[in-house]
């Protein structure tokens, strides 16, 4: 009987910790990428993002906020490195998607993008956020661009991932790392973790309001709307 | 494809000692398999840190090195984390079962208050993407840009908003004001420009505050760590013309110093009532509604430098500052202006006095002005490490201004010269201080006090040849008269301010604010004649001559909710005020005590990136000043008696304002729409009673209704290298006013539409043509009926390379339908430029004036008398000038 007991609480324990919900709040941070004292990046008080994840998949978005009367907002760097829309990740059915608003004409589009593109180098240096303990991985993406002059640009990511909170995850596009990412930048911008909680119930909705495109296909709709315009624009 | 396969085996044969083995598995529970659990693995030696994410059966495979120990971690999320320490040769699979965490995590956060840190919103152009290589200042580089705008004085305008302060490596340059850098510093010492919108360095109370705030932050080339540049140019024109205006500006990480000096007879001024206001606080300072009492009281400064129409001038304009670093987040900075100008005027009117039957007045005033005016200005800016940050600021302004005039008035009934000798002596102290604190994020506090205090002296001389004012002065003795004025007014104010900000939520704030402000004021007034023999002839028996007295106080306290609901914010707020008075003056004393509350309601709505609508309503209260309550008579001119009432005290209205603004990079559009619906209930109207051409008015006791509307368009479209540009405005206004003992219902109509054209090719001639035309329909007890029309084409003609022509053509039209009476005005000049790639000089030639037009016209109607205004301007000048680069 005692056993039977053990059991079962054995196995509603299992089930309520697997099921656990992760919510994470982010600030924005700044430094810039030249300055190469060990100086802490400025955090954009009222930029906040918020991660909610489970075991399997996670959604990132903006905090909504308002600024004080006669305060400077910070709304233009929203998007600064990345953060404006919803960033949306599932491990089972393989999807990561970001669900945005197109520059030029306003319309929402839910950009597919390969959930695995990034290739993480784990290194041995850690630190402890939030006092939990995490370790660095830094890894270099390519991306095009149409606006700098180089059509290819290098960058290199920075995270910092937390192996005791084992799921994937982290904000914007980062993740895949083995465990939950605290801290991470690439160039100037950076998102610091502020505030870790679990709470018993999460609605992680899969984003679906926009057009479907795939990245790639994104890329090049953004570029010819860019040309257009540029074209337009230049003075003879 | 086989041959880079081939490769790589190669590669990977000859550089790596050791070879590859797999690490695979399956990861489980004793129920189920265990999806997405992470695999780390750790080498004792320095290899990489290998990892991998399981897949969602469980299953998992890890690349490592056949001579590395490794320490594998496997974890996922409700199980314990599982170790083994691993070191093969060969592949291996195994079997891994977690068993379940029977701790749960717990919730952290970061217990801080975090730094201010104060970011802006910013647009930042890199100039050299955007010039053309004929730029000379910073103006010529901004009309590049794309989306900020120039006019010819030097406004800059970024996507149809104002720019209101420029500054230098974040600091003001000089007053701030657009125009005096924008003129001034040279083109080819800027490496960005930052827009900075919704600028506000900080505020504290409700009416200090202006989300509308644009600004400019000029970054210079970092060429050096400090450097200086400058120019003089220098030149001069037949008639002995001349013009020196060295410009020097020295930089360096902790002191900047900059020095403008302007010394012309062309009549070009580097000092103007915009800078004025602005040096008087702009925008910034229009501490509430009780700006009547106090700030620039449409003082007599204001009043010459806003007349910029004259036949002679002579200018000396000197101004420095200086900006110093003193210790860590402090800074000092101070400025100086010192103007002495001299200049002739003439002014023909043609004044038809409705009310006196269509009486008609000609009146000329030949004048000579001579002002001298000296504007300091002192700031120490203090900012602590997070939540502190102090400003004082300190200003003193002191002018003194002497206009002298011959004028000669014809009526049917009379005629008669009078010379006038008006001066006026001023001098300003007001010092500013400021603090804010954030305590967490929730509460955030500011405070700030205003102290200023004010001595206003003017006198006023006129000399008559016959009898002026129909007798209602008491002048004896043999003509010509010498009828002397002295007035005085010696006012202070402090001003007390608490704002406490508190975000109970992101998106939902409370704001209390807690206020006083205590004026006082004492303005006297004599009027007198000084006889042949010298004796003195006061006017004060017969009820000239004030000595009032009035103290003012407005305690208030306030509220305000704002939240934020999707693309909505809205903003709701009440203050309370309780205003006290007292007035003592010559025979009578009164208090009054009232109290108002005072609502407002904004209301902001983003409709998408693009389009924006807000909309606000304000209900505010004025209370009269000490000029509206002087209970004895005042001269205001030769012509014309003024009386305050003791028993007026405050107008009430109400303010609606209605906005919206599109605007689409993509299409190269942009629109906007604004209305504004203002009312009073009960509006102050002066009850006036006029002969001939003299009148005595006085704020009358009764309270009349007043309405005012306006609705401006505007649309502008880009398509390639044109611009095309077209606005409406309309307004109205209607009040009631007691002339003569009977209520005349006034009607103001005013309707006008423009259009441009503008081209924007990089290398070639450009043309800039802008039409408006404006017509103004008045309705009293006549109607009265104005025509405008302008036409203005501004060429930019490069040639030869190093050359550059500029035509600059005004054509004004204009039509009296009252008095049946047109009028043609032309206002052209022209420039020609030469400078040589890479030479410091540059060499100009310009005519201005070059059809030598006398005068500018214009026309006005009162209520009482309809005007037209001819205004004597300088005549045709031809100018050659260097200029000469340091």
């Amino acid at each position: 009987m005692k056993k039977t007991i053990g059991l079962i609480t054995a196995l509603l324990l299992t089930q309520i910790t697997v099921s656990q919900n992760i919510k994470v709040i982010y600030n924005k941070a700044y430094k810039n990428y030249k300055d190469t004292t060990s100086s802490e990046p400025r955090i954009f008080k009222d930029l906040e993002y918020k991660l909610i994840a489970n075991s399997f998949e996670s959604h990132f978005e903006y905090i909504e906020n308002m600024s004080l009367d006669g305060q400077m907002s910070n709304e233009s760097y929203i998007g600064k490195g990345g953060g404006k829309g919803i960033y949306y990740k599932n491990l089972n059915e393989n999807l990561k998607i970001h669900e945005t608003t197109h520059p030029f004409t306003d319309e929402v589009i839910d950009v597919y993008m390969d959930p695995n593109n990034v290739h993480w180098e784990l290194q041995k240096e850690s630190k402890y956020i939030l006092g939990i303990l995490c370790y660095k991985a830094v890894a270099t993406k390519q991306r095009t661009s149409f606006i700098q002059k180089k059509r290819t640009v290098t960058n290199k990511l920075t995270a910092w991932y937390a192996p005791s909170i084992p799921i994937p995850f982290g904000p914007t596009t980062y993740d895949n790392l083995p465990g939950l990412i605290l801290e991470a930048h690439t160039s100037s911008y950076y998102y610091i973790a502020s505030k870790i909680s679990y709470p018993k119930t999460a609605k992680i909705k899969k984003p679906s309001k926009g057009r479907s495109m795939l990245l790639e296909d994104y890329n090049n709709e953004l570029k010819d709307a860019y040309l257009k315009l540029k074209k337009q624009n230049s003075t003879n | 494809m086989i041959k880079k396969t081939l490769l790589g085996i190669v590669l990977s044969i000859s550089f790596t000692s050791s070879a590859q083995i797999a690490l695979s598995g399956k990861i489980s529970s004793s129920i189920d398999n265990i999806p997405f659990a992470n695999i780390i693995a750790d080498p004792q030696g320095n290899n990489p840190i290998a990892f991998t994410i399981a897949d969602e059966q469980g299953n998992f495979k890890l690349k490592l090195k056949d001579d590395e120990t490794y320490n594998i971690t496997i974890t996922s999320l409700g199980y314990k984390p599982y170790n083994f320490e691993f070191s093969s040769s060969i592949s291996e699979t195994i079997n891994i079962e977690l068993s379940p965490s029977t701790e749960l995590l717990e919730s952290v956060e970061i217990n801080y208050t975090p730094p201010i840190v104060i970011q802006k919103d910013s647009i930042i152009y890199d100039v050299d993407k955007f010039i053309r290589g004929d730029e000379r200042k910073l103006r010529d580089v901004l009309k590049n840009l794309p989306g900020v705008e120039v006019d010819r004085v030097g406004n800059v305008t970024v996507q149809g908003k104002k720019v209101n302060r420029v500054m230098v490596e974040n600091k003001d340059f000089f007053t701030g004001d657009s125009k005096l850098a924008v003129n001034n510093i040279p083109s080819d010492v800027v490496d960005k420009i930052e827009v900075l919108d919704n600028f506000n360095e900080l505020s504290y109370m409700k009416d200090l505050e202006d989300t509308d705030e644009l600004a400019l932050n000029i970054k210079l080339k970092k060429n050096k760590e400090k450097f200086s540049f400058g120019d003089i140019e220098m030149g001069g024109g037949v008639q002995k013309r001349y013009v020196i205006h060295p410009t020097l500006y020295y930089y360096s990480p902790k002191t900047s110093l900059s020095f403008i000096g302007d010394w012309n007879n062309i009549g070009s001024k580097s000092f103007t009532l915009q800078d004025y206001i602005d040096f008087e606080g702009g925008k910034n300072l229009m501490i509430s509604d009780h700006k009547g009492y106090f700030a620039i009281q449409k003082d007599d400064f204001s009043k010459y430098l806003s007349n910029t129409n004259y036949y002679n001038n002579q200018t000396n304009f000197v101004a420095a500052s200086v900006d110093q670093y003193i210790a860590p987040k402090t800074d000092l900075s101070a400025y100086s202006i010192f103007s002495s100008d001299k200049s002739q005027t003439k002014i023909e009117q043609y004044n038809d006095y409705i009310s006196s039957n269509g009486l008609i007045e000609e009146r000329t005033t030949n004048g000579h002005l001579n002002s001298t005016f000296s504007l300091n200005k002192i700031k120490l800016k203090h900012t602590s490490k997070n939540q502190n940050d102090f400003r004082f600021n300190s200003f003193i302004k002191y002018s003194n201004l002497n206009f002298s005039s011959d004028l000669l008035t014809q009526t049917i009934n009379e005629t008669n010269k009078i010379q006038t000798t008006h001066t006026s002596k001023n001098l300003t102290f007001k010092q500013i201080g400021s603090w804010h604190r954030q305590f967490s994020k929730q509460h955030t506090a500011s405070s700030n006090f205003v102290y200023n205090i004010q001595n206003l002296k003017p006198t006023n001389h006129w000399l008559t040849e016959f009898e002026i004012l129909n007798g209602l002065i008491p002048t004896e003795g043999p003509l010509p008269y010498n009828i002397y004025q002295n007035k005085s007014t010696l006012a202070s104010e402090l001003n007390l301010g608490y704002k406490h900000y508190w975000a109970i939520k992101p998106r939902q704030h409370i704001y209390f604010t807690l206020g006083n402000i205590l004026s006082r004021s004492n303005y006297k007034t004599e009027e007198y004649q000084v006889l042949d023999n010298g004796e003195i002839n006061s006017f004060n028996s017969t009820g000239f001559g004030n000595d009032a007295y009035l103290q003012f106080n407005d305690f208030f306290a306030g509220i305000e909710y704002k939240v934020k609901l999707s693309n909505l914010v809205l903003k709701f707020g009440a203050f309370k005020h309780y205003y006290s008075r007292n007035l003592t003056q010559t025979n009578s004393s009164r208090s009054t005590n009232k109290s108002n509350l005072l609502p407002q309601i904004d209301i902001n709505w983003e409709l998408s990136n693009r389009k924006k609508a807000t909309f606000s309503y304000e209900m505010k209260n004025r209370f009269t000043s000490i000029y509206q309550l002087a209970n004895r008579f005042t001269l205001t001119n030769f012509n014309s008696i003024y009386k305050g009432n003791e028993l007026i005290d405050n107008e009430i209205y109400h303010i609606y304002n209605l906005r919206f603004r599109s605007m689409s990079i993509a299409k190269n559009l942009f629109y906007f729409f604004n209305s504004t619906y203002r009312k009073k209930p009960n509006s102050i109207k002066n009850n006036v009673i006029i002969q001939d051409i003299n009148y005595f008015y006085s704020p009358s006791n009764n309270r009349f209704e007043e309405q005012y509307f306006t609705n401006t368009a505007s649309l502008k479209k880009r398509i390639e290298s044109y611009s095309f540009g077209a606005g409406v405005n309309h307004s109205f206004v209607k009040y009631q006013m007691p002339i003569n003992q009977e209520i005349i219902t006034n009607n103001n109509q005013n309707l006008g539409w423009n259009f441009s054209i503008k081209t924007q090719f990089k290398k070639a001639t450009n043309l800039d043509i802008k039409y408006n035309s404006n017509s103004s329909l008045y309705t009293a007890n006549s109607n009265v009926d104005f025509n405008n029309r302008n036409l203005n084409v501004f060429l930019n003609y490069d040639f030869l390379n190093s050359f550059i022509l500029k035509v600059d053509y005004n054509l004004t039209k204009f039509k009296n339908k009252t008095f049946n009476y047109s009028n043609t005005f032309n206002l052209t000049n022209i420039l020609l430029e030469h400078q040589k790639e890479d030479s410091a000089w540059i060499f100009t030639a310009q005519v201005k004036n070059i059809f030598n037009t006398e005068y500018n016209e214009t026309n006005t109607f009162s209520g009482i008398v309809v005007s037209d205004r001819k205004s004597y301007i300088m005549p045709r000048m031809i100018l050659i000038q260097a200029s000469y680069k340091l």
